[in-house]
């Protein structure tokens, strides 16, 4: 075997080398191919860290998500006010943080449902700095501050152009109907408005739901106003 | 012997290897499960609200990538099984060919296999999108051709080790003992460049990841929500010459110990 045989693996070597380099140097592997942070993890963090070497980290983040939604939708985990949510929801915004659908949900559900105002109010903007792109965190971000303040007309105003928009958490309707009769108890000169815009949000709710528990939801209130025997 | 006829001798080979894979039952089965998971995504997108579409297409990229590596190990097993223990290759090696141009057809058919599996399942995907009018951009090819590179890479390192190595096992073994530290790198580095790890420890790992192929760099599918727009083209033309070079050199040295092997 002569050194000429060598020559093109040689040749091909030195390319190769030369190919990692530009590829380590380029723009898009140094913003794409970062350290995984999965120390930022809460619940299971080796488990996350697991899920992303082995190359499937966007899906691992997606049956996390169905993991959670199965945990929000069992009752029997209210009695421990659902405080296993927010670690869950952390490990799928680290494993993606690019996953938006969990800031919306997770966050109104904190807020609104089990009280925990600052935490939620730190998990979206932990969302909008990751994608700023999509403007929706930031209406959120916005009703939640005002409702922190107690102003509840500027909540009114996002939630209902967050409920506008397509793909919204069904849940969020639910909490507007809540705060129409917050608003009918705090403004008792204007009880009539809000009930108008309640009435007319339970019939939306119940001619075309969301998901079931929001046209439970309606009927009772519509029920109650005898709108609907 | 010309280069002409050199070439049509390995794709004699090629075909003939791609008939064995379409006539063996085993990968045919294989093949079915695949399409009935890509199917079965369409009941998991129900339990994942506000993620569907997403959900859907990701079972899709797992599936496509978990059976292409399945499809490729067991064809690469059935063939060299039925080649060596049953000394099909004596005969085969009677005819004039070069064991390089053999171990070249055998590639080639290989990457057909791949291709065919690859293709039938990305179009069903991209129907099953269409009807549930899931929205698809050209990233979609781009991650389906990314896993492509990764994956022919892998079948060639795989023919690499089983003419290295005595038996076969071992060599499918150590393959897809690469193919899991090649996911790896992504995160070598962190822990190279940690300043607690120890000097050994570094070197040794140094050594890892600079010598094992990198499919971090193929997993385009874990990027996808992190870009806006398409794929810088720059960087599908430099992972395509890193891959082609790895490919190259894998193949090179798995000839020479496949000329030396005794059979």
């Amino acid at each position: 075997m002569t050194l000429k045989n060598y020559l093109l693996p040689a040749a091909a070597l030195l390319l190769l080398l030369v190919t990692v380099g530009t590829i380590e140097n380029s723009a898009f592997h140094k913003r794409n191919y970062k350290t995984f942070p999965f120390k930022e993890a809460k619940k299971e963090p080796f488990y996350v860290f697991l899920s992303s070497i082995s190359g499937f980290r966007i899906l691992v983040a997606d049956f996390l998500w169905m993991d959670a939604v199965q945990y929000l939708g069992d009752i029997e985990n209210q009695k421990e006010n659902y405080k296993q949510i927010y670690p869950k929801a952390k490990d799928i915004i680290t494993l993606d943080p690019n996953f938006t659908y969990p800031y919306i949900a997770v966050s109104g559900m904190l807020f609104f449902e089990l009280n925990q105002k600052d935490t939620a109010i730190e998990f979206i903007k932990y969302g909008i700095k990751n994608n700023p792109g999509y403007w929706q965190l930031s209406l959120y971000l916005a009703a939640y501050t005002y409702a922190k303040d107690d102003n509840l007309r500027m909540v009114v105003h996002n939630i209902k152009s967050a409920v506008s928009l397509e793909n919204h958490p069904p849940m969020l309707e639910r909490i507007l109907g809540s705060i129409y009769i917050k608003l009918m108890k705090k403004e008792p000169q204007n009880k009539d408005f809000w009930l108008k815009e309640a009435v007319k949000l339970w019939v939306e709710m119940y001619e075309h739901p969301s998901e079931p528990l929001n046209k439970e939801y309606a009927e009772k209130h519509l029920k109650e106003l005898g709108l609907l025997k | 012997m010309t280069e002409k006829q050199s070439f049509k001798k390995i794709l004699a080979v090629a075909q003939n290897t791609l008939n064995e894979c379409i006539r063996h039952k085993v990968l045919n089965i294989l093949f079915v499960f695949a399409l009935a998971l890509i199917g079965g995504s369409l009941l998991i997108e129900e339990l994942s609200p506000g993620a569907q579409g997403r959900t859907l297409i990701n079972v899709g990229y797992a599936n496509m990538e978990l059976f292409g590596f399945f499809t490729v190990m067991l064809a690469i097993f059935i063939i060299t099984f039925e080649e060596f223990e049953m000394r099909n290759l004596w005969l085969s090696l009677t005819k004039p060919i070069s064991r390089t141009g053999y171990l070249l057809g055998k590639f080639v058919g290989l990457t057909f296999v791949l291709l065919l599996t690859l293709s039938v399942m990305s179009l069903i995907i991209m129907g099953i999108a269409f009807l549930g009018k899931i929205d698809l951009n050209f990233n979609y090819l781009l991650v389906v051709y990314a896993m492509s590179l990764g994956l022919i890479l892998t079948i060639a390192f795989t023919l690499a080790f089983i003419s290295i190595a005595t038996n076969l096992t071992t060599g499918l073994i150590f393959s897809a003992f690469i193919f899991l530290i090649g996911h790896l790198t992504e995160h070598l580095q962190a822990i190279i460049e940690n300043p607690k790890t120890p000097v050994a420890a570094k070197s040794v790992l140094a050594l890892v990841y600079y010598l094992a192929p990198n499919f971090s760099l193929f997993n385009l599918k874990d990027k996808v929500y992190m870009n806006e727009g398409t794929f810088d083209p720059a960087y599908i033309l430099q992972i395509t010459l890193y891959a082609a070079l790895y490919t190259f050199l894998a193949l090179w040295l798995g000839s020479k110990a496949f000329k030396k092997k005794e059979l």
